[in-house]
């Protein structure tokens, strides 16, 4: 197990937007979230990577405790991220998105953060993540020029190259074709294979069952069910909260 | 003789919009109270040189650092609000340091102060002098902001502008290099306010109020901000537009009111900005680079 | 003494209100920081001048102020703001420093530099309550803001514009997908919040019996402080904040007059709120 949550609650005023949910990711694990709209995944989301605090409950990485922590801090510990809504940096070249998850290690120092970033090793490494997630052609466009489904894999990108040990997906699919979610299935294939932990949200239940190895499904905050794609998919309880409606 | 004084003028503004850039225009945090700084570093000379006859380094580098530990002092509160806040707060802080320069009797109140004119190794500076000095020290400010671009922390201030929370995913403490940006951007603009002082033997408050931040943040953003050339280039358009135009120079309010709204709603990036039609024109003509550092 | 102190600061709160309410209203909406504002303060003086010297009507020329004013504003924000909403937030921020320049060089051009009368007659006098003396112009400040605001107050709570004003400036794209008529809503700000700063600039004309093409300078400042008082965007908050400057500044600036100038005051206010709490005094939800 790498990464756990006990017992989270998370209020926004008086909406509870999370209510005592608890998860585990196993190591090497590819875990969904699911559940309708509102039903808390970006929160919880936000909650792991530091953009809230939860109101009670606890996060723990690698058996660390790491509540509270400041997102940059969780960045560097090894959790990487995407954003459900594109967060590229518009102004920026593609290569140079890549670049900023690279200098992840120069941040800190005064001296380090005067340090040129264009080395060619740099630049090479950044072009590998570029290549991977098939971006060759934009590598020198300006992020806010690219479609959508180029600036999600951007985002893939750009947080694969902070050499996470733990991958956070928001809706990596959403507005994408169909030939597009398939790839992203085999991207996630690979990624496993490479040690890399994955938990992600996914609103098309056909790339959650085939690409998730479990899932959790939230509703108004709960977690009302959780198990393997199989199991899940015949829960009467996510049934009606969920797929029922969907329909 | 005339001439270069306008040069002097000129440069000094120059070195100015380079130093609200770095503040405005690639960590993209908004100050319209860059003059307080160059106020800041220009009293702090009239004072180390007029009062305890401090010579001109000691003074220009104390003058730098006092500005820029208060810009960062600055930084750190603003750290607190929001980004339409900021924009206000820096004004506050404008009029507050101006209404202090008024009012205060150790910061010659509303007499002002005077500077020693400018001696190095004992020889008098003239004009052309000053010119000199204030040629290298924009050359230093160019030298440094280029190789802040091509730096790690030139990645992460650009990053902040574009996504704060992005930046933060990535392992980016935005606010602390927020709060560096307003050191480094204040800082400069110490030293600019130093050189001032000199060049011009006698400094009033009205010298650094709010219209003065207004002039040198339109610099930056006339020329292009988030680029080297931009600042520089809106410091030599908008400091030498009242003397072109001095032959209807009833009219230069007017005409600089007039193209600081037709350029934003033209050319918002600037004449050299991104995207600007300058900009385009240069990256046709220029063939590919990969732009790695060796 | 202190009864005449407080009507006196009650005053200059009233116009502070007025001069400041117009910037809230733009930025509660567009979320631009409209300096150029502050510029139909001083154009307002002198529609409002040039007006009464042709009727000789106090009313009519008030209005025509405000209409006209309105006009402009409504003009400067299709021709000008509404092709910048998409850019970084500082174009809009200089653009209309651009105009406020603009503004207030031409009154310079048009009128010539230096302060004119504006000497009206009103149609009351003023009143003696024992110790306090309310002069006339002091009483038409505070009546004309008290209607104005309280058809604002009306306007934004119990119309069906309104209620689109206030969804609009909750969130734009949601009350746009809601069938909200987006270019009325912002119209109709405009003309409000250009006409109230113009009709407070008249005021202060009046009241000091002098105009300048420069008038609009301190305000211009000093309502920035104020909107950030109240909030950024909240009408009842720039009320408050408002009054509350006029009280702080009659009261203070006595004491500490000899060391800040009563219109820095303000803004020491200004950051030590904003040390203290950093969302404003009133921070309301939308803002
Ligand atoms: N910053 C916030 N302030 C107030 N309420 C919030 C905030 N963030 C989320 N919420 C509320 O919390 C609830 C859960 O939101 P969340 O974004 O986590 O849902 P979600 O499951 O990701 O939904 P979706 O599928 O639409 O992305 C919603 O009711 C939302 O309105
Ligand atoms: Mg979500």
């Amino acid at each position: 197990m790498i990464l756990q949550g006990k017992d989270i609650e998370k209020s926004f005023g008086g909406l509870k937007a999370l209510n005592g949910v608890s998860f585990e990711l196993g190591n090497n694990e590819v875990l969904g979230i699911i559940g309708p709209n509102g039903a808390g995944k970006s929160t919880l989301f936000n909650i792991i990577c530091g953009v809230y605090s939860p109101t009670k409950g606890s996060i723990h990485f690698e058996g660390k405790n790491i509540t509270g922590l400041k997102p940059h801090d969780i960045a560097r510990l090894g959790i990487a991220r995407t954003f459900q809504i594109a967060h590229a940096f518009r102004d920026m070249t593609v290569l140079d998105n890549i670049l900023t998850a690279l200098g992840i290690d120069e941040y800190n120092g005064i001296v380090s953060m005067f340090k040129l970033a264009k080395k060619s090793d740099t630049v090479e490494s950044a072009m590998s993540y570029i290549e991977l997630l098939d971006l060759k052609d934009a590598a020198n466009k300006k992020a806010g020029e690219l479609s959508l489904g180029m600036m999600r894999r951007l985002e893939i990108a750009r947080a694969l190259a902070l050499r996470p040990k733990v991958l956070m997906l928001d809706e990596p699919c959403a507005g994408l074709s169909y030939d597009d979610a398939d790839e992203f299935i085999n991207l996630i294939s690979m990624l496993k294979g490479q040690k890399i932990s994955i938990m992600m949200v996914e609103h098309n239940m056909n790339v959650a069952m085939r690409a998730c190895d479990r899932l959790v499904v939230l509703n108004f905050g709960e977690k009302i069910a959780e198990g393997t794609p199989n199991e899940i998919q015949n829960d009467p309880l996510v049934i009606e909260a969920y797929l029922g409606k969907e329909e | 003789m005339y001439g270069i004084v306008v040069a002097i003028n000129v440069g000094i503004f120059a070195i100015l919009a380079l130093s609200v850039n770095i503040i405005t225009g690639y960590a993209g945090q908004p100050n319209l109270g860059q003059a307080s700084f160059f106020g800041i570093g220009a009293y702090t000379t009239a004072i180390l040189a007029g009062k305890y006859g401090v010579g001109f380094l000691p003074s220009l580098i104390i003058s730098g650092f006092i500005a820029g530990i208060v810009g960062l002092l600055l930084g750190l509160a603003s750290l607190r609000v929001r980004d339409d806040f900021l924009a206000i707060t820096t004004i506050g802080f404008n009029f507050v340091v101006v209404a202090i320069f008024q009012y205060v009797p150790f910061f010659g109140a509303s007499m002002g102060l005077s500077i020693p004119p400018l001696k190095l190794f004992g020889y008098p500076v003239g004009y052309v002098g000053l010119f000199i000095i204030i040629l290298l020290l924009m050359l230093l400010v160019i030298l440094f902001t280029k190789r802040m671009e091509r730096s790690w922390i030139g990645i992460a201030l650009v990053s902040i502008r574009n996504n704060e929370e992005a930046a933060e995913s990535l392992g980016i403490d935005t606010r602390k290099f927020k709060v560096i940006s307003f050191g480094i951007g204040t800082l400069i603009a110490g030293f600019a306010g130093s050189v001032y002082a000199y060049y011009m033997g006698f400094i009033m408050s009205y010298n650094f109020q709010f219209m003065t931040s207004i002039t040198i943040l339109s610099m930056a953003v006339v020329g292009g901000l988030g680029t080297i050339a931009g600042p520089i280039i809106g410091a030599i358009v908008l400091g030498l537009a009242p003397e072109i135009f001095r032959f209807v120079s009833d009219y230069r309010l007017l005409i600089y009111g007039a193209i600081l709204i037709l350029m934003m709603s033209f050319q918002p990036q600037g004449l050299v900005g991104d995207g600007s039609i300058f900009a385009n024109i240069v990256r046709k003509l220029r063939p590919k680079t990969s732009g790695v550092d060796q | 003494m202190f009864l005449q102190q407080l009507v006196n600061s009650i005053v200059i709160g009233s116009v502070y209100a007025l001069t400041a309410m117009g910037a809230t209203l733009v930025y509660g909406i567009l979320r631009v920081l409209d300096i150029a504002n502050a510029g139909a303060y001083a154009v307002g003086a002198y529609i409002g001048m040039a007006i009464y010297a042709l009727t000789g009507n106090l009313f009519v020329s008030l209005i025509a102020t405000l209409i006209i004013s309105g006009a402009i504003g409504i003009c400067l924000e299709k021709f000008i703001y509404l092709r910048l909403l998409d850019k970084p937030s500082i174009v809009p921020l200089i653009t209309s420093i651009g105009v406020f320049i603009f503004i207030e060089d031409l009154l310079r051009l048009l009128n010539g530099p230096y302060a004119k009368r504006f000497p009206a007659k009103l149609p009351f006098s003023g009143i003696q309550l024992s110790s306090v003396s309310i002069p006339a112009t002091w009483i038409l400040v505070m009546v004309v803001t008290a209607v104005l605001l309280f058809i604002l107050w009306y306007i934004l709570y119990h119309t069906r514009i309104g209620l689109a004003w206030r969804a609009t400036a909750q969130d734009m794209e949601t009350a746009k997908a809601m069938g909200v008529n987006i270019n009325l809503v912002v119209a109709l700000n405009f003309l409000l919040g250009y006409g109230f700063a113009a009709v407070a600039g008249s005021l202060i004309g009046i009241m000091y019996n002098s105009i300048s093409p420069t008038m609009g300078d301190t305000p211009a400042y000093k309502m920035l402080a104020i909107i950030v008082l109240g909030g950024l965007g909240n009408p009842v908050g720039t009320v408050l904040a408002a009054l509350i400057i006029g009280l702080v500044e009659t009261f203070l600036g006595g004491y500490i007059g000899f060391f800040l100038p009563r219109d820095a005051i303000a803004f020491v206010a200004l950051i030590i709120m904003l040390l203290i709490r950093p969302k404003g005094l009133f921070a309301s939800n939308n803002a």
